[in-house]
């Protein structure tokens, strides 16, 4: 046998440029697309953690302006909206909110309908897509979609959802209503106590709100059955803010003493296990003989849809929330519309 | 040396030796860096003064590239690696932390779109191990699964 093999010029000449740390930091394989549109105050709206406290407080500044607006300021521009996954509010409220600001919505709503049927990657769907429409709204079973369409986009993006990830807009829609019944929410002014009741630990809205409340002055009940306590990446971030939290089981835990109540649906679809969701499936319901001695201010928040976790009797009470918080989609999504388009 | 430490690795004439690994890593570091063929020595669980254990690999006639390199930052960035010529070493290297690694990992959520689409993965370094800037997740990196350099 030879002697050893010659070997090959190491890559290291960067080293010295580099005072001798090789460089590791490489970028993306693909770049972003280049904006089509003038620059606006946001480009996209993927993930609630792309956005400051500030950039929280201009949404919902600029949500409360145009709650009663209908003018032409997005005629000639187009919504696409593309869903992969059933929605109600989220979608027919973008359509609403467009219409309303003078612009027109196109789209689909079942994947089955698109050419993703036919194999067609979500990366080639947006590239397309941006040439029809100025601004995009998608929902997504996989998580991550809506930042892969943000990437390949040349126009801005809405997160509508992307599997158990991130639903940016709803977390503007509960905050807008929390500041809504408690303004000194958004300035600080006093300390709120927000129970969290339900699936804390599949739920996206429930972890997008944890992060976006974070922000704020409020101490949290964590209310759920054992196996759906919040993940520890959360209960450590509200650690690392020092923001106080309890944990707790029982529903008479997430009202007393609490002036917002914030109850999620169990998603049968998120769970991996159907043996554990027929476990805890029917762990709370919200009546209104269970709201006996809860504080002045105090309000019920549902993201909707609900199952049971809800009862009927709750629905006309004054602490009912749930369905204005529903009908704030518009106003807050003709914001977040406005606000990516730069057009207020 | 010492002949001490000739018991435990032995010396090469030419290669590059991966010194400082995180004890718990080496063998992941084996997995990610070698092709079938290659000459090398492991060590494990080695006695260090800095880490109390640690890993060493040595490969004998074997200098890694950049993407062997990104790979090697990504799970042990803290790792040293000496260019040897003539059983001397010639070059001395140190990783540094990467922010973001690109195109190495392979998400370990079955849900990410990166397991579905052609999207070359980009995780960043967090506290708690990596977190996938597609899902949002974060992983300690025993969990992570990752594509083999091409060699």
């Amino acid at each position: 046998m030879s002697g050893p093999r010659p070997h090959r010029r190491p890559p290291f000449d960067r080293l010295r440029a580099n005072g001798g740390k090789f460089c590791v930091m490489d970028e993306p394989l693909r770049a972003p697309m280049a904006p089509k549109h003038a620059a606006s105050e946001f480009r996209h709206v993927v993930s609630i953690n792309d956005f400051s406290r500030e950039q929280l407080v201009r949404v919902l500044e600029v949500a409360s302006k145009l709650e009663h607006v209908r003018d032409d300021r997005l005629k000639g521009r187009i919504l696409a909206t593309l869903f992969f996954e059933p929605s109600t509010r989220t979608r027919l409220s973008l359509e609403a909110a467009m219409t309303q600001l003078g612009g027109s919505a196109i789209g689909f709503a079942d994947a089955h309908v698109s050419s993703a049927k036919k194999g067609e990657t979500l990366y080639d769907t947006i590239r397309v897509l941006t040439q029809y429409a100025d601004v995009i709204a998608i929902r997504h079973p996989l998580e991550g979609a809506a930042r892969v369409a943000a990437e390949a986009s040349s126009v801005p993006v809405i997160n509508g959802g992307d599997g158990s990830n991130q639903h940016p807009t709803q977390t503007f829609i509960d905050l807008f209503t929390m500041a809504k019944a408690h303004p000194g929410l958004l300035d600080g002014s006093k300390e709120f106590t927000v129970a969290l009741l339900g699936d804390l630990r599949y739920g996206r809205t429930i972890h997008s709100l944890i992060m976006a409340l974070a922000y704020f002055r409020v101490r949290f009940r964590l209310i759920s059955p054992p196996s759906l306590r919040l993940g520890d990446e959360y209960l450590e971030l509200l650690s690392a803010r020092g923001i106080p939290f309890e944990q707790g089981e029982r529903l008479d835990e997430a009202v007393s003493g609490v002036d917002i109540l914030y109850v999620t649906r169990i998603q049968e679809e998120r769970f991996p296990d159907p043996v554990e969701y027929m476990r805890v499936r029917n762990s709370y319901q919200v009546r209104a003989e269970s709201l006996g001695g809860a504080k002045s201010g105090f309000i019920v928040m549902h993201p909707l849809p609900r199952v049971n976790e809800i009862d009927r009797s709750v629905d006309d009470l004054k602490v009912t929330a749930y369905f204005a918080q529903a009908g704030y989609g518009i106003p807050v999504r003709k914001a977040v519309l406005c606000l990516v388009l730069g057009r207020l | 040396m010492s002949e001490k430490k000739k018991l435990v690795v032995d010396s090469i004439r030419s290669g590059t030796v991966i010194d400082h690994i995180p004890a718990d890593r080496t063998l992941l570091a084996v997995e990610m860096l070698t092709a079938p063929g290659d000459q090398y020595l492991v060590g494990v669980n080695l006695l260090s003064t800095s880490m109390g254990r640690k890993g060493i690999i040595k490969f004998q006639n074997k200098v890694l590239d950049d993407a062997h390199l990104r790979t090697l930052a990504a799970i042990a960035p803290q790792a040293t690696v000496n260019i040897i010529e003539d059983y001397n070493i010639s070059r001395k290297l140190d990783l540094g932390v990467p922010d973001k690694v690109t195109g190495i990992f392979i998400c370990p959520n079955q849900n990410c779109i990166t397991n579905h689409e052609s999207v070359p993965s980009v995780f960043r370094h967090v506290d708690k191990g990596f977190s996938c800037h597609y899902c949002e997740r974060v992983f300690p990196v025993q969990r992570m699964k990752f594509h083999r350099p091409s060699i």
